[in-house]
């Protein structure tokens, strides 16, 4: 696996069909804004005063428990940050023209973007600068028992009053991205200085003469850690041709952890593109993010290894500096008390 | 005494009058949706003015400021359009995410006024020739 130069099949543009279908930015169905509002439909970027939900979880699968995030937003107030909202899932059907069937509920409690200095919660969900927070809103453990279409409905307390909005998205019956509990891919990512790439198929932030501005990302390659049983956090990103609106420093998050925990176990950034213009992935972001070359590829994911190879622990579109920090922690705990 | 149209001509008559009504109303809301009543641009011109906000506050020194602009009325419209811009044209895309990234990479720093100015000044020309390609020709320099 991993030969890094080869040109792979052309994926769909990670672009607007992406975002819409495959579940990166959701299909929002319907927005609806006032204290008590009902849901009344609307379409994704239609402009307003009323709440608006935008599914940000990548690729939500039948039949297992798993995180679920949804961004809140309004065309005039902005991102709505901190505290909780309640999630109901509804079933629409294998088409989506069903009638709802009322499926799993939880509270999402609100995750900020990595690399955000935000003052500590505490206080409920508000409309804020995206000066000041931005996030999303996850819950653990949500289980969807078919695939098909499903609605969320999100209710957040905002000024006083109660909001809500409804978006739906696409619930697949298996995941298209390398899982937990799989052997991660043997990976040869590009290093800096390989001749056969350019350097911003290494990083898209490397300058013309090959400097990536986080060279601990980019000193070995995923295939070297695995063999040397040596942990590893893998990050397939690329900073600079992010089109989600959730997108986030992710890479520069990794990079400090790999400053913290650098000398225990391997961090690793591949960058997602090999040329964004052409559409050309790099070969070795694919074996991670679009292994079967089905549907749409979409980034950034993040994935922990353990010194054995597996797969522990996947993130996708947004991870909480606290969520990898702390899974980065456990493993490394679990591997010292195995040897 | 009155003269009564055959039945065929008043239906023709009808269907032209209603004819020029349905065009005449349709221009009208194609008038109100292109001005929006006076004052509606496209969600490219509102992401570009944002970037006209925060370069004349960023040409003032007051970075804070520009910050604030920048991510409270152009970040979430830049990601739209490069999306957008994309789909038809992924060298506007490409052009208009590199000049993000550098505004953005200053933002997390403290930048010198003149050189994020600059930088903005790039991103604005960087959004307003991506709106260009996706049909949005509504986008008009800083003035």
């Amino acid at each position: 696996m991993g030969d890094p130069g080869r040109v792979i099949p052309q994926p769909p543009r990670l672009g607007r069909r992406a975002l819409l279908l495959a579940g990166v930015g959701g299909l929002v169905l319907a927005a609806c804004g006032g204290s008590g509002g009902d849901g009344g439909s609307g379409a994704s970027g239609t402009s307003g005063e009323g709440l608006v939900a935008e599914v940000a979880s990548y690729e939500p699968v039948a039949g297992r428990d798993q995180r679920f995030i949804v961004g809140l937003f309004s065309e005039d107030r902005g991102m709505v940050s901190f505290g909780e909202a309640d999630l109901s899932f509804s079933f629409l059907g294998a088409d989506g023209g069903g009638e709802p069937r009322p499926g799993p509920s939880a509270t999402a409690t609100f995750q900020p973007l990595p690399g955000q200095d935000v003052p500590a919660d505490g206080q409920g969900p508000q409309y804020t600068s995206g000066a000041v927070a931005r996030g999303v809103y996850g819950a653990e453990g949500i289980r969807f028992d078919e695939p098909g279409f499903w609605q969320v409905e999100v209710t957040a307390e905002l000024d006083g009053g109660t909001e809500r909005a409804t978006a739906a998205f696409e619930v697949e019956d298996r995941t298209h991205v390398v899982d937990v509990g799989e052997p991660a891919p043997r990976t040869q990512n590009l290093l800096p200085g390989d001749a056969d790439a350019p350097p911003t198929a290494v990083d898209s932030r490397a300058d013309p003469d090959g400097t990536v501005p986080d060279p601990e990302l980019h000193s070995t390659t995923v295939a070297d850690a695995i063999a040397a049983g040596r942990p590893v956090m893998v990050v397939v990103s690329t900073p600079v041709f992010c089109i989600s609106r959730f997108c986030g420093p992710i890479t520069d998050s990794v990079q400090e952890l790999a400053r913290r925990h650098g000398d225990r176990m391997d961090f690793v950034h591949i960058e997602v593109w090999r040329d964004f213009e052409a559409n050309e992935l790099n070969d070795a972001a694919a074996e991670w993010i679009w292994p079967d070359r089905q549907g749409d590829p979409a980034e950034p994911w993040v994935f922990l290894v353990g010194a054995d190879g597996t797969i522990v622990e996947r993130w996708d579109n947004v991870a909480t500096e606290d969520d990898m920090a702390r899974a980065v922690e456990d493993l490394l705990a679990a591997e010292r008390a195995s040897s | 005494m009155a003269v009564r149209d055959h039945p065929l001509v008043t239906r023709v008559r009808l269907a032209i009058g209603g004819a020029a009504v349905v065009v005449i109303a349709v221009g009208i809301l194609a008038v109100v949706a292109w001005n929006g009543g006076g004052d509606a641009t496209s969600p490219a011109a509102d992401t570009h003015a944002g970037l006209c906000e925060a370069m004349e506050v960023a040409r003032n020194d007051d970075v804070e400021a520009a910050r604030a602009a920048f991510y409270d009325r152009s970040h979430d419209g830049l990601h739209e359009l490069a999306a957008d811009a994309n789909e038809v044209d992924p060298a506007a895309a490409a052009g208009l995410l590199e000049a993000k990234f550098r505004v953005e990479a200053m933002l997390d720093e403290s930048p010198d006024p003149a050189e994020l100015t600059a930088a903005l000044d790039t991103l604005a020309d960087a959004t307003a020739g991506a709106a260009e390609v996706v049909g949005e020709g509504d986008v008009n320099g800083c003035g």
